[in-house]
């Protein structure tokens, strides 16, 4: 099925955070209130028109029976955080395991 | 539409534990993980209850005690209830859509191991010098700086939540995709199943309100290393919005798809199809959007929230949950009622919840709030809706699938044991919390004086978390029995109404090895037996 019909029930909840959003504005409200609020329906807009992108036609679509990429790249974006906490060589380490592993990723999609 | 994968052998032990695409393998692995987390925050909760069931310390001291109920809540919102709901979806949304697999397969696989990872990194605290994260699983500041929460383990806790919520977004985001561009043809949207209705609006609510929550933490990183982020006078009341605008939409994505399945199960168990489905997707619409515009009311105390938008959003949520109610008692009325134990959680799920859903009323007015926040009235409250409700909605669906995806069945006298003894444990543990929230009781405290009365009820308290952790025992029981002695059932022992009932127990690589019945309503297997005559 095309992403219409998804796009059209997306953009309508759009348009129902807006109107809640909308609302704030008439009560005492700070900047980061607002902004989250309408940051959420340029969001959830963004999704609407992704939606509407998709076009359902996958034809013949290679589906992956394993990846070995995928749980390295978490393992990298595991230890690039860690280092926020624990000091700048294991944000270095993580660096280097996430770009492995996306060079993995990248292989395995072009296959 | 075909699809296609070249598969050499298949994939075995912890090669497949870790590397393995097939949605429906790598959402057992997340529950399983979860459901792990569940019992060791579940042991922190039973360590908590037996400390103060009676007046002064006898098992930790208040340090401890901070990191048991910090570590406890975390755990239970961030590695177990949001990823087995989300774990839920990521399993049966591509079976009800009629999809092969889930979109994006490697995303949902790196989805899987951020959330385990994050839990282990966060629980790792608990190694270091000054223990776990012990400023509460909202972390507010200035309490979580690195003033008042020192140490390693409070960064430990930052880390593994931010880890785990990104983890969390990028299922979501899966799920969205395929609901969007992966249904079969012939469903509309207006024929999708009630659960994944319900998995569409809690994804929704992920990828907009979840970014909120990296942001806050990504904020209080930088301000625990030097740089003041929530230095200032809004300071601390800026990092409560951004979390709070994830915490509140939080709950109902932990929430949302046990609605959801619980509405299938109660249609599947009377006969007949969902009363008032199109009513059920609106309110689902409209329940999800009042969500993300409610989360002041966390913050009524603070002074630095219009308390009349955020007391007007949050009453007005009253009506999309009784549309919900209705739905499942305009269900019942007239069905042909089977009370198997999918049926007992699910109808123990909405009455349950119920209690949680009316003291959340309460609470929404701010003078009303007033006198119980920060109170055990709210502890009460949000167990209410998350243990005695959404727990009950977790079970009613691991016995209504658990034929599906093993092909054999649960016990039927061992599930209502459970059932029975759940239902009694619950109450007998946070009824009492109600009355001690009331009476004054704050929440987050290690100990209390004899002189305040509250003995009795924390007493009783105590043994209904004892009780609760004797039911838990009882399903480990029943699902080890049913592994070790399999009792084969067929591919549909409920006379299922949607599509994943059309395929195998447990369904094939690619779900779908028989052609899909015609989609022309959200019950597509319903109107298949009712057009060869033999639907009940």
């Amino acid at each position: 099925m095309s992403g219409r019909g998804g796009a059209y029930v997306v953009f309508g909840w759009a348009l129902l955070n807006a109107a809640l959003a909308g609302m704030l504005l008439g009560f005492r409200h700070n900047w980061v209130q607002v902004a989250g609020s309408f940051a959420a329906v340029a969001t959830v807009v963004a999704v609407a028109v992704l939606a509407a992108a998709s076009s359902g036609e996958a034809g013949r679509r290679y589906l992956p029976e394993a990846s070995g990429g995928a749980p390295i790249v978490a393992a990298g974006l595991v230890l690039v955080t860690l280092g926020a906490g624990l000091g700048l060589w294991v944000a270095l380490v993580g660096a280097v395991v996430l770009g492995a592993g996306v060079v993995l990723l990248a292989r395995e999609r072009t296959r | 539409m075909s699809v296609t994968a070249p598969i050499d052998r298949p994939l075995r032990g912890f090669v497949a534990y870790a590397v393995g695409t097939d949605h429906k393998s790598v959402a057992l692995r997340l529950a399983g993980s979860a459901f792990a987390f569940f019992v060791a925050g579940g042991v922190l909760a039973l360590l908590m209850r037996s400390e103060l069931a009676a007046p002064g310390m006898q098992v930790t001291s208040r340090a401890g005690y901070d990191q048991w109920f910090s570590m406890h809540g975390s755990t239970m919102i961030y590695f177990f209830v949001t990823p087995v709901a989300l774990a839920l979806g990521t399993y049966f949304v591509p079976l009800q859509v009629g999809a092969a697999e889930i979109a994006a397969p490697r995303v949902n696989l790196a989805s899987f191991w951020l959330i385990v990872l994050g839990g282990l990194v966060a629980w790792s605290g608990f190694l270091t010098h000054g223990g776990a994260g012990s400023a509460a699983w909202t972390a507010e500041f200035p309490m979580s700086d690195a003033i008042n929460t020192p140490g390693t383990g409070m960064d430990l806790w930052i880390v593994g939540v931010a880890l785990a919520v990104l983890g969390s977004m990028g299922l979501a985001a899966c799920q969205l995709a395929t609901i969007v561009a992966r249904r079969a043809p012939g469903m509309t949207m207006l024929r999708l199943p009630v659960f994944s209705w319900a998995m569409l609006v809690t994804c929704l609510m992920v990828v907009t309100s979840f970014p909120a929550l990296i942001v806050a933490m990504g904020g209080l990183v930088l301000d625990r290393h030097g740089i003041d982020v929530y230095s200032g006078a809004f300071g601390a009341s800026a990092y409560q919005d951004l979390f709070w605008f994830y915490g509140h939409p939080v709950v109902y994505v932990m929430f949302f798809p046990f609605v959801g399945v619980c509405l299938e199960v109660i249609a599947t168990f009377s006969g007949r199809r969902l009363f008032g489905y199109r009513g059920v997707a609106l309110s689902l619409l409209v329940f999800a959007a009042l969500s993300m515009s409610v989360w002041g009311h966390h913050m009524f105390t603070t002074g630095q929230v219009s308390n009349p938008y955020f007391s007007l959003t949050s009453t007005l949520l009253a009506i999309p949950a009784g549309m919900e109610y209705v739905a499942a008692i305009g269900t019942l009325i007239g069905g042909a009622l089977v009370l198997r134990t999918p049926m007992l959680f699910a109808l123990g799920f909405f009455l349950q919840f119920l209690i949680g859903g009316l003291s959340g009323i309460y609470v929404a007015s701010p003078p009303l709030d007033y006198h119980v926040h920060d109170s055990y009235f709210v502890v009460a409250h949000f167990h209410y809706t998350l243990l005695a409700g959404s727990v009950f909605g977790l079970f009613a669906a691991v016995y209504y699938w658990w034929p599906k995806v093993t092909g054999h069945e649960l016990r039927e006298r061992i599930g209502r044991v459970h059932f029975g003894i759940f239902v009694i444990g619950t109450n007998l543990t946070f009824i009492p919390q109600f009355l001690l929230g009331y009476d004054g009781m704050p929440r987050r405290v290690a100990d209390y004086a004899a002189s305040t009365g509250w003995t009795t009820d924390n007493a009783i308290s105590t043994a209904g978390s004892y009780v609760v952790a004797l039911s838990v025992v009882v399903f480990v029981v029943n699902v080890a029995v049913s592994w070790l002695l399999p009792r084969r059932v067929g591919d549909d022992p409920w006379d299922g109404q949607t599509l994943e009932w059309a395929t195998s127990s447990p369904p094939p690589r690619f779900n779908f090895e028989r052609p899909l019945p015609p989609v022309r309503s959200p019950q597509p297997l319903l109107d298949r037996k009712l057009i060869a005559g033999g639907a009940p």
